[in-house]
Parts: structure tokens; sequence; C-alpha cells
């Protein structure tokens, strides 16, 4: 039997007796933990809002992935009746679940509050110990569920982050860090879930425009179609995923696998309109007056900045960023036999491996500084070198030499000194008379992009900084017109891809504020705690293993297509490698629960708690306590069949019980605020 | 709380019942768990349905018991007043020192220089303030206070319209209506009767419309009507008068029912159509008062009155206003002229909750029912006897509202008397009446303050001696259901904390130290038994046994059905002896302010005044959510799940640059307060809410940051002399400073 509660949302009038009961049996005290938490919502306009509240406690799970993960198997469920109870006497006995002293954190957080250096460094902050975890176990579809809370592409960026996370990895102090990014493509590559996901019901009147539909655009898309509104995307190409899809080549990130990531968010209910150029297309203007109460300009870095010596003008010169969107939209694209590449970022990187996919014999990278200081990944280095690409560190080009108006060679100098100047304008001294030419029939440069933002002249109203991009309020992202916002590379200039998600998800939630009539400017940033603050101490019982090695294509099959280099884990590896993780900050239940059920008290190694559905009161035939208490009769419970023969048909959300209301509600994130459908009697 | 362990060992947990009566608009059945003395749990009804389920508050008053503010020794001023320094001393020595300074000011200055303020508290029959009125009186008289702080409105439009006070259905009778208004009523968050809520729901669930008509959107509203219709604060009278109109002009009323049970239809009419003064009491000339469309009031006003049977539920909110009186008067005859009143499914709409005081026509002994009645107040004497009825005469009375104005000003203020001792029972003054900073003007000079407490209130601060007196956990006492069918019974507990004592206790160990003879010959347990024996309860046993004993009836009770059935036999007690659209007694007093049929007077501090130059937003100040009035305040649970916030309308925060969660002040000439704000679509745009209640907390210059919404009100009566906690005129501005 699976016993279960029912909540009945139209009848709850937020009187908290339920929560005040709950406290009042189980005696806890005034703090953090609320078995029975009761939630307000609210939105729409003046005078006709839509309230609601929202009574929620643990769902007693039929498979309870709280009990899968936990490391002292402190959880179980109860055969006879299904309740999900929890241990105390083992729950934080075994050995590493959290390793943090709350002491040495700093700015010291309770323990249910704590996180782990990935997590906190993680620009998105994906649940990371909590999906390793599940990973560890085998479970995939959960782990690409946890992590599809706040990541809108699991697969792209399981591929393509530059995974800021594995940097402060604390198992790094002992041998080396978790492979966290391949481990999230790796969930991402084997569960079954990733495919003809269901529209999320349209539950709120606003409808939102967003503007270029790379990580950033889709980020904000994602986020807001999830929270109910009408979300559509225009791409001035004709592909979606911004520099995803026109940046990187194919051999790093496979089209399928991007288009099935954005096709995943359009089955959400987004729109993506391609080949739908602002300016030429619409307006700012004319979205207005279709009803978009918001705008979203996520448009990216798509102009190469040139180098300032004598020669671009040649044949046989090319800006990387084009050289890469030319190849990516199937455009014929021709290179020499010498090729030489400025820069040392991935777009330097990309360029410099694709020229040698495309019949180059020899490639090769001209970079001011060190290796140490290339912004490229590791990884991306390493594979380039094994493919035969020669890497000049501490080398400045001088000027590009040609003959007859085409390029026949890079003249460079050694780099004496680099001064940082503002706005990362870096002036560099050279080395008087190291001048020599290096022999090469194409230059592609690539040392930087800046937005190309024509259309913000013709809408005018939009304020832009010194550096080209947009200015915008750093915390809620609304740029000096309102209404407007704007993110990503647009506004910080060329970055990351997790940092463009990071700044997508941001403005989706300003731009619901500002939708719903909420005062969204003067915000104050909050203060996190960096992750590199973090301190662990590594229990000496850790067994010393190395880092599983994702498969790579042989160097020499590399070369004759774009095919997939870095094939990922298979299954055997990326558990063994999932098992490696410390689980720093430990309460993997409540980074795993969908729901938040799990809780914490204040104090140091403080016990799970959760509902344990008064298993005393059940002894004796009686109700949960907060079933009993509730003054309107919102809250009833029993088995699931009773339960559903009484109140009707319900939400069941994958693995869970019955967790009824009114209309079959979309429970998306209910730690950060439920998303139901409107309690709507018409 | 800690458990002594041995005594733990050895007894076994007990559960006794008990009926919680903390003045909140309800009395519900707690079912507490006893160990080794302490209070361990709390449960609540869990027999047959309906059950009388306690709320938050009642589910929380483990942490009452055991508050660390509570007192639990008799204390002695030693700081100044309102320092809040007090030292313990013994009962002996307390006592004494109270019998001498009643001697010593009623020698002096003589009887009536002691003015007496009781209050509700924990609401029982035998141990209430009513105890301490007796000693006062036999002790030689003292002044007594009149007017009714929680609707006072509404009585007196009930006695007015009805000649009774006893005007409602009981509530599960709200399963019979086909339509419902809920007028500024929100029984999730004030009870209003136990069960009230519920009923709502089952009627919503039945697709019965619900519509709810108030400044903000309530708790209840939000979650069972159908229509929120934003009304400004004060207004309430114009549209329930538009709403008459309209019935009227289209003829949808019952003329059969008002020419058979009323009085003054035609006279009303001629004000609702103009013929007096020349404008017509349209929607349209509602909408420039009320805000609420024209259309609106009229779509109303044809629902109401062709969807049969229609319970128009008054909430005392609108009531609690300048002209509060007008809206009660006005509603109530919308529900006589539509005939909704004595049928089933209908309600007479005085006033909507069926409280402790009023509306019992049951078997169930009101609250109001003394086992030890006052006797003849000597002060009194000679003066005519104040009656149960339209507020016109109080002799040396002075109004609950002017006390502190009375200790001011005196005989030279117009007052009976100069007042030089102020005695409370079950009364945090400071924090329930308007005009804190005017009150803690009077708290400072009068001579001598006796307080009968229960915690370290912000009154209790200012008081020369306190009595502590206990919580009705630990006393025997009756206490009668509201709204609901059932004798209630409160067991003792546990043994009195400390030494606090009951009220009975210290009544009478202070009638004995002062020598009063025949103050008292029975014990609580006789008390107790004397009054089983008036409410006619059968099984006392069963009773004590199980907390309440339900009273067995054939249907829903509705108010006025022995009239509407008969009414040359059961004729009202109104001068007519019918229902009074027309109001013989009103007519008398010749008063503009108090016409006699209901009509629209322009309010003070709306935002008709000159002040909203200055002051722009209407300040409304329903009940409090985590208290009971001012009790439970401090109840940790109860704190951090209903943290004390204003609530501000978007646009009015917007246009302020204030935004979710900062600490705005709330002001005007009579104070400031200070408080996190909620900006919300649940508020009117130019209303502001600050719910009552809050302690207050004055830091260096003179600002609340407890927020008590008393600061900001003013102490002026409404018109027919009651309280109009919910007008007032502030601004609000956001706090600029620690972060």
């Amino acid at each position: 039997m699976q016993l279960a509660f029912s909540f009945d949302q139209t009848r709850c009038v937020g009187c908290y007796t339920c929560g005040v009961a709950c406290k009042d049996w189980h005696d806890i005290p005034a703090g953090p933990a609320h078995w029975r938490r009761v939630s307000h919502m609210e939105e729409g306009e003046f005078p006709n809002p839509f309230v609601a509240y929202l009574s929620a406690a643990c769902n007693h799970c039929v498979n309870p992935i709280c009990a899968t993960v936990c490391p002292a198997t402190a959880i179980t469920k109860r055969e006879q009746d299904g309740v999900v109870l929890v241990d105390q006497q083992k729950c934080r006995e075994a050995a590493h679940c959290g390793i943090i002293s709350g002491y040495e954190v700093g700015p010291a957080p309770t323990m249910g509050e704590r996180r782990s250096p990935c997590q906190v460094t993680c620009p998105a902050h994906l649940k990371v110990p909590g999906y390793i975890a599940l990973i560890s176990k085998g479970l995939f579809d959960e782990a690409l569920d946890l992590i599809r809370v706040n990541m809108p592409l699991p697969s792209v960026c399981g591929r393509i982050c530059t995974h800021p996370c594995e940097t402060v990895c604390k198992r790094q102090d002992l041998d080396e860090p978790i492979a966290i990014s391949a481990l999230r493509r790796f969930a991402a590559d084997n569960a079954t879930n990733h495919v003809s996901p269901m529209p999320v019901p349209r539950t709120k009147q606003g409808k939102v425009a967003i503007i270029g539909s790379g990580p950033a655009g889709l980020a904000a898309a994602y986020d807001l179609v999830r929270m109910g509104y009408g979300v559509t995307v225009f791409e001035a190409l004709p592909v979606a995923g911004g520099m995803l899809a026109v940046g990187i080549p194919d051999y790093r990130l496979p089209k399928d696998i991007l288009k099935r990531e954005i096709d995943y968010i359009a089955g959400l209910g987004v729109e993506i309109k391609t080949n739908s150029p602002i300016g030429s297309a619409f307006t700012l203007h004319e979205l207005a007056q279709q009803g978009y109460g918001a705008t979203f300009i996520a448009t990216g870095c798509h102009r190469s900045i040139k180098p300032d010596v004598p020669g671009t003008e040649l044949s046989g010169t090319l800006d990387g960023v084009s050289f890469l969107r030319d190849l990516n939209l199937g455009k014929q694209v021709k290179v020499g036999e010498k090729v030489a590449v400025i820069g040392g970022g991935n777009v330097a990187i990309d360029a410099v491996r694709t020229a040698l996919r495309l019949g180059a014999k020899e490639a090769f990278i001209v970079y001011r500084r060190t290796r140490k200081e290339m912004p490229a990944t590791d990884e991306e280095i390493k594979q380039a070198e094994e493919e035969g690409v020669k890497f000049n560190y501490r080398l400045v080009p001088t000027r590009i030499v040609g003959v007859n108006g085409k390029v026949t060679g890079l003249e460079c100098a050694s780099v004496r000194s680099i001064r940082s100047g503002k706005q990362g304008k870096a002036s560099v001294s050279i080395v008087d008379g190291s001048e020599r030419v290096l022999a090469a029939d194409t230059v592609i440069f690539a040392i930087g992009q800046a937005p190309d933002l024509d259309f913000v002249k013709a809408i005018g109203g939009l304020k832009l900084t010194e550096r080209g991009t947009i200015e915008v309020d750093p915390v809620t992202m609304e740029t000096s017109r309102p209404g407007i916002f704007a993110g990503g590379d647009a506004v910080s200039g060329a970055a990351t891809a997790i940092e463009a998600i990071a700044a997508g998800q941001r403005a989706a939630s300003h731009i619901r504020k500002f939708i719903e009539g909420e005062v969204v400017s003067g915000e104050r940033p909050a203060t996190e705690i960096r992750g590199s603050d973090i301190k662990v101490k590594i229990p000496a019982d850790i067994v010393s293993a190395p880092r599983q090695v994702a498969r790579t294509l042989p160097v020499d099959g590399r070369l004759v297509s774009f095919g997939e280099v870095t094939a990922g884990f298979d299954r055997e590896a990326a558990m063994a490698e999932a098992s490696r993780c410390l689980n720093c900050a430990g309460s993997l239940c409540r980074d795993a629960c969908p729901y938040g059920v799990p809780q914490f008290g204040a104090e140091e190694n403080a016990k799970m708690q959760m509902c344990n559905f008064c298993v005393d009161r059940l002894a004796e035939n009686k109700l949960p306590v907060c079933v009993g208490s509730c003054p309107t009769r919102a809250l009833d419970s029993g088995p699931v069949e009773e339960m559903r023969a009484k109140h009707g048909d319900g939400k069941e959300a994958a693995g869970h019980a019955f967790y009824w209301v009114t209309e079959a509600p979309t429970v998306v994130k209910p730690k950060d605020g439920f998303q139901v459908v409107p309690n709507v009697r018409k | 709380m800690s458990v002594n362990p041995e005594a733990t060992e050895l007894e076994q947990e007990k559960i006794i019942p008990t009926m919680c009566a903390s003045h909140c608009g309800g009395s519900c059945l707690l079912k507490v768990h006893v160990k080794g003395g302490v209070i361990t749990r709390i449960e609540t009804d869990d027999g047959a349905e309906p059950q009388i389920r306690g709320c938050w508050r009642g589910r929380s008053y483990r942490q009452r018991v055991y508050a660390p503010d509570r007192i639990l020794y008799p204390l002695k001023r030693v700081g100044a007043r309102g320092e809040g320094k007090f030292e313990r001393i013994s009962w002996d020595e307390a006592l004494t020192a109270t019998a001498n300074e009643i001697k010593r000011v009623r020698d002096t200055y003589g009887p009536a220089s002691i003015i007496f303020v009781p209050m509700g508290g924990d609401l029982g029959i035998i141990h209430g303030a009513h105890l301490f009125d007796r000693l006062l009186c036999m002790a030689g008289g003292h002044t007594r206070t009149w007017g009714v702080t929680s609707f006072g409105q509404g009585m007196f439009s009930s006695l007015a319209t009805y000649g009774t006070i006893h005007c409602s259905n009981s509530r599960d009778d709200l399963l019979n209506t086909r339509f419902v208004l809920m007028w500024g009523f929100d029984p999730g968050k004030c009870i209003n009767g136990p069960n009230t809520a519920w009923y709502l729901a089952q009627v919503r669930d039945k697709g019965v419309r619900i519509v709810s008509i108030d400044p903000r959107l309530g708790d209840t509203a939000a979650a069972v009507s159908d229509q929120w219709v934003a009304i400004r604060p004060s207004t309430d009278a114009a549209m329930a008068i538009a709403m008459a109109y309209v019935i009227v002009s289209e003829n949808l009323q019952d003329q059969a029912f008002i020419d058979k049970y009323t009085v003054g239809f035609d006279k009303y009419r001629d004000y609702l159509l103009g013929k007096e003064d020349g404008v017509a009491k349209t929607p349209a000339w509602a909408e420039r008062i009320t805000g609420v469309p024209a259309e609106t009031t009229a779509s109303l006003a044809r629902q109401y009155a062709t969807i049969k049977p229609a319970a128009l539920l008054a909430g005392i909110g609108p009531g609690r206003t300048a002209v509060g009186e007008m809206f009660h008067r006005a509603v109530a005859v919308l529900a006589a002229i539509t005939g909704n009143v004595g049928v089933h499914g209908g309600d007479a709409a005085a006033r909507a909750w069926e409280s402790l005081i009023g509306g019992l026509p049951y078997k169930v002994l009101p609250i109001v029912t003394r086992v030890m009645p006052s006797t003849s107040n000597p002060v009194e004497r000679g003066f005519p006897v104040a009656q149960n009825t339209l507020p016109t005469y109080r002799g040396p009375r002075v109004h609950y509202n002017k006390v502190a104005d009375a200790i001011l000003r005196g005989k030279a203020g117009g007052y009976y008397s100069d007042y030089k001792m102020l005695f409370t029972a079950n009364c945090n003054y400071l924090n329930a009446m308007p005009n804190s900073n005017k009150i803690i003007e009077a708290l400072k000079k009068v001579e001598s303050i006796i307080m009968v407490e229960q915690f370290m209130t912000t009154s209790a601060k200012y008081a020369d001696i306190i009595l502590p007196t206990n919580t009705y956990m630990e006393r025997n006492d009756y206490t009668p259901g509201a709204s609901t069918w059932f004798h209630g019974i409160q067991n003792k507990i546990i043994e009195p904390l400390g030494e606090s004592r009951s009220h009975f206790d210290i009544a009478t160990a202070l009638a004995d130290k002062m020598g009063i003879t025949g103050y008292n010959d029975k014990t609580e347990a006789q008390w107790l038994q004397q009054i089983l024996t008036m409410a006619e309860v059968k099984d006392v046993d069963k009773l004590k046994r199980d907390g309440i004993l339900r009273i067995e009836r054939d249907e829903p009770y509705v108010a006025f059905k022995d009239f509407i059935e008969d009414p040359q036999k059961n004729q009202l007690s109104t001068a007519s002896g019918k229902i009074e659209i027309y109001s013989q007694t009103m007519a008398a007093w010749n008063n503009p302010k108090l016409p006699p049929v209901p009509q629209w007077v322009e309010p003070f501090e709306t935002l008709t005044d000159p002040l909203a130059k200055k002051y722009p937003l209407q300040l409304i100040t329903p009940h409090g959510k985590r208290r009971a009035l001012g009790q439970f305040e401090t109840l940790p649970w109860l704190k951090e799940l209903m943290p004390e916030m204003v609530w501000l309308s978007i646009a009015d925060a917007k246009a302020r640059g204030i935004r979710d969660g900062d600490m705005i002040k709330v002001f005007n000439d009579r104070g400031v307060i200070m408080l996190p704000v909620k900006v919300t679509r649940r508020m009117m745009p130019g209303v502001v809410q600050v719910e009552s209640g809050a302690w207050h907390n004055f830091d260096e210059n003179g600002v609340d940051r407890g927020g008590n919404a008393n600061t900001l009100l003013g102490d002026d009566l409404s018109i027919g002399g009651h309280f109009p906690y919910n007008t007032c005129l502030v601004e609000v501005q956001k706090v600029e400073e620690e972060q």
C-alpha cells in the first residue's frame, strides 16, 4: 500500500495551522525546519490578481530519490504503507556525508545551507554533488532531471563547458578533480528522458520576446516558459543556437546534439523563429505592439576584432568568427596549406584545428602570452597538440606580409612585457630586432570579439559601455530602457557559454518581476561565498583513485572528418568516476529531492529532518497531525487509490506517489516557488 | 520547559480536553497532552464532523503557557514608567499595596477618580475582568468605561434595525445559500465562529458564487471568492446605498416582504431617488466616493436582489470606520428589502460575527453572563441606568477610547471627574487603543496604575503593581461556543506556573485584604457547578470528559425566523415591532450625522479631507493574523511563520521607489511606525494595511519599530460613538538606513 497526501489548493487560506501543529507535535523549535510548509503565490494585476497558497510536505515517493543517494542508507521506505523514514541514528554518522566544517567556511552557513565548492563556483549553480551521486548509482534519468532544474542545455554544456567547477574541485588536493563536465555529458547522453517533453501549460498572461538564440537567450527562454509565460525567440541566422551553432565546430559539438537540446526547449512551448533579424524583420516597437511585455536582447559577440597591424586587407586573411560561422552554415570555406592563427582562446583553437581538417598541411598558433595564460581549456590545447598544431608563445604579430595582394607570411616579434591596461586593453612591448616572418598563406585572427550592435543605434535609447557592449543594471540585467533586458556576450563581451546561461537565468527572474509589476530596479546583489574560500579537510581514509579518462578518437582518424573527437565515458567509467566524488557539502538528499523536502537544523552536523507521516499516530489509526488540523479541510491523507477516488485524478509526478491540487498542476520547482495551473473556477 | 525526568518515567501521558477561547473570534476544542505536569503537545477535535478544530493560535498555546515573557510573580515597578524595570514582591505585599492604594485614591479624590478598564483576554465565565468591577463597586465605586471596541457600529445598527444584537444564523445555514457577498469579511484569518471558512469552502464547492468587497484581498477571499471588488476604506455605506438605489429603481425589491415586515421603506426610497436632496444615489454617484466602477455596483445589486436566498456577510471591518454605523444600517436594510431576513440561506446582514457577546440565541450562556454579578456602582447612583440600547447617554462613564483624554484633561476637559488611578484587567490598553503617544502621556501622568496581567506587555511596563494571572490551561472554567451549538469547558490542565493565580483567586484575596464582606461565598468548583446548572447542561461528566457538549437541534438556526413566521406574535424589540428601515429612535435624536434612514454621511480623514494632500494614503488596520488582538505576539513559531509586514499596492510602491521587503515608515501627525513592506497586488492602490495589535517598540526618536497601528490612529469617535480603526490618513516612505 502507498499512503499519500492530498491537497486541495482552492481550500487553503494560508492560515499555517498545519505548520504550527506539525511543529508542536514533533516538537520542532522555531528555526529553519518546517516539515509542513505553506507558500504563497500571487500574480496578475490589480484588481484581478490570482492568489493561491500551497502546502507541501514529503510526498513519500514511490521510489524515493533521497533514499537512493543517502550514503548512510539512513532513509528507508516502509513496505506496509510506503512511508519514507529517516533513521536519525544513521544520518550523518556515516563517513563523509559532508566534510566541510561549518566553522571554516567563512560567513558560516548552517548545515542545511552548505554548498560544495563546485556548486558555488558554477555560474548556474548546478547541483553537482547531487547528480554525480545519482550517476554513481546508475540513475541517469534522475541525474538528468536534476541537471535540468537549472541547466537548459545539458548535453551541450557537458561538452563545451569550461567547467570552472573542476578548477575548485577539492578532490585535486588528493589526486585529480572529478570529471564533472564529462559526467554531465554522460548523463545527458545516456538518459532516456531527453526527448518529447510535455509543453508547459501557459499559466501567465505575459509573453516575452528574446532576441538571439544562443545560450543566454535559450536559458532565459527555458526559465520563462517553465514559469508559464509565452516566449518567442528571434534568431537572425537560419539556424538556432547562436555561437553554439555557428561558432563551435562539429568535432566538438555535433549538430544533432545541439538540435536535440533546442528541440527539447522548443518542446516545452518556446517558439523559435529563425531568419528573423531585428531591425529588418521587426523592430522593438513592433514587438511591444504585438503584446510582448518584455524583451531580452542576447545577440552575442559575432564581430571579430581586427588586429592593429598592416596587411589585414590582403587576400588570405580571415577572421575566426566568420570563418567558423561560414563553415557551420555549410558555405564553401577554403584555407591554404600553411595556416597561421592569431590568438589563444577557444575560437583560435577551434580555427586552427578546423584548418587542419580542411586540408591545411600545417597550422600554427601565434599567442602573445604563455600556455598557462591561454584562455582555451587545457583539454582543447592538448587535443590540438595531439593533432600536430604548433604553438608559438610570447609572440606578437607586427605585420601581415603579402605579394600581389595575397598573404605570404606573418611577421612577428618576441614579447618583452605586457602591461595590462583599462578594459582588457594591454600594451605590449617587443624585443627590439626580434621581428621575423613566419611563412603562411592564410592568416586567421581570433584575438577577440565585439557585439554587432548596429541595430541598437537604430532603436535608440540603449546606453552602451565604452567597450561597445550594452549597459545594464548588473543585478537586474535591465537596460537603460525599462522592460528591455540584455545579457550574455552582448553585455559581458565574449565569455563562456555557462556564463551566458547564468546571465539568461538571472534576466529571466527579473523579467518575471517586471512583467508582474514588481519593482525591479535598485536591487542590491546578494553576497555569495566563493568556491575557493570553502575549506575542506579530506578524511585520511579516502583512497587515491585516478580520474577516469574519456575515450577520444585516435589522432589519425580525427583529421579526415569533423567527427566528434571526445567520445565520453562508458557506463562503468562514468559510475567509477562519479564514485570518486567526496561529497564535500553532504546533504545529498536535500539536493536530489525535487521537492526540497529534506531539512537541516542550524546546528553543526544537524540530522536530516522531514515529514514522517506522523507514524506514531498512524499506529493509533489517527490522521497525520497536519491533516487533522486543517480548518478548511484542504488536506487529506490515506491510501493513494482512496485519495484518487475521493478527490479526483491529480498530477502524478515521475516517481512520486500522489500530490493532488484541484486543477492538474505542473510542479516545476517547488523549492523556488511552485508553478501551478491557476485555480480558476469559471 | 523542563520535564522532571523521574516524574516522566513514572507518569503516563494524559490527554485533557479544554476549550480554547482566546478572544480571537472563535472557541475551539483542544486536547492537551500532559506528562509530568508539563504540557507536551496539543491536538484538536478528531471526533465526528463537524469537528471544532483549533487554529494556529490554539495549536501554539504550549508556547504561550511557557513563554519566557510571562509574568509569574507579583511585581512592583522600580524604574520609570515604561522602562520595564520591576522587582519581585510577595503576594501579600502586592495585595496590601494594591488595597492601600485603592483606599488612598478613593479617600483622597473620591471613588470616581478610579477608572477601571477591562477587556477580554482568555475568555471564561468565572475568570474574567468583571470580577474586579464587582470588587471596585463593593469598595466604594469607580468610573466605568463604555463603548464596544470590536463591533460598536454593528451593534448600533443591529439595535436600530432589528432591536436586538442577536441577528446571526448558525454557520451551517450557509450551506443553504445561493449567493454570498462577503463584505470586509475574512473568517479564514479572524475565525468569526469555528468552521466559518470551511462552510464557505463547501458553499463554493457547490458552485455558489462568492463575491468579496474589501480594500484588500483577504485570505479567505483569495481562496473561495469568485470576484474581488476593491473599495476605498470608509466608503462602504455609499456602495450599499447605491445597490439599494439599483434595486429600488429597477423594482427588484421584495415588496411583499417589505410591506409585511418593515417600516420606513418609502422614506428610504425618497432618499435614494434624491427627492430630499436632489441627488439620486446612483452607482455613478457612488463610484466617485467608493472607487468601485458603477457597473460593478449595479451588477452586484442585481445579483443580490435576484439570486435567492443570498447571504450578505457584513464583516466588522467596514463598520470600524468613521461612518460605519451607516454601513451596517445600509447592508441590514439591503437584506430586508430583498427578503433575505429570517429565511434559510439568507442573512440579516447585521454583523457577520456571531460573537461571544451577541447573537447566542441558543441554550448556551453568552460570555457576558456573570456568576458574580456586578453590584450597583456607587459612582453611577442617581444617573439613568445604561441600557442595552442605542448609545445616547452614559452618565459618568468614560468612553473606552477616551480614557487617556480623560486622564489628561479630567474635569477641566468636561469629564465627570479627575482620574488618578488606572486599574486594568485582561487589557493591554496602550496596545489596543488608538493614539498611542497620547496614551503614553496619560500613563505617565496618572498617579497610580494597577494591572492584572499575564505578560510583560507594552502597557504592563507602565504599571506600578502587576498582579500575575494565569492562563485558561491553569484553571477551571466554562466557555460557550461562538456561532456553534455547544457548551465548552475549560478543564484545568496543569498547576499555575510560578506564583501566578487565577482571576478568581486574585479578586477574592484582594477583597479579603480590603475587608470587603460578601464579595464571594463559593469556591471555583461551586461556581462552575452553578453555571452548568444555569446552562442546563445535562451530562456534566461527558462535558468534562470531552471538553465539549453539542446541543442537538433539528435544523440550522436562523435569526428572526419566528418573527417571519408570525410577525404579530413575535414582534421585534424596535419601537415599531418591525424591521426599521426608518428608525424612530434615531429620528427622535434629530442629529444630521445620524439620520433615521441609512444615508451617506461624509466621514472625516478620508480622501475628501484637505489632510489627504499631506497624507494621501488610507490606512486600514485589520486584526493581526498571528495574534488574537494583542495576545500571542511573542510566540516564536507564529513570529517566524507570519512576519509583521505593511501591505502596500504595487502602484503606490512604484510611485515611491519602494521594493518588496524594504523597510518603510508609515506616518502622519500622530506618529511614525517602521516595518518591512509587502508589495502586493492584493492591496487596492491608495490603501495601506498595518495589522493591528503588534506590540510597540519605540526607539530613541519616538519611531515605533514594533509597528503598532494605534501609533497612527486617532481617538476621535465615529458618528455613533464607536471606534474608527479603519479611518486614517498616512503617507509611507522608504527608510534609507541600516543595510
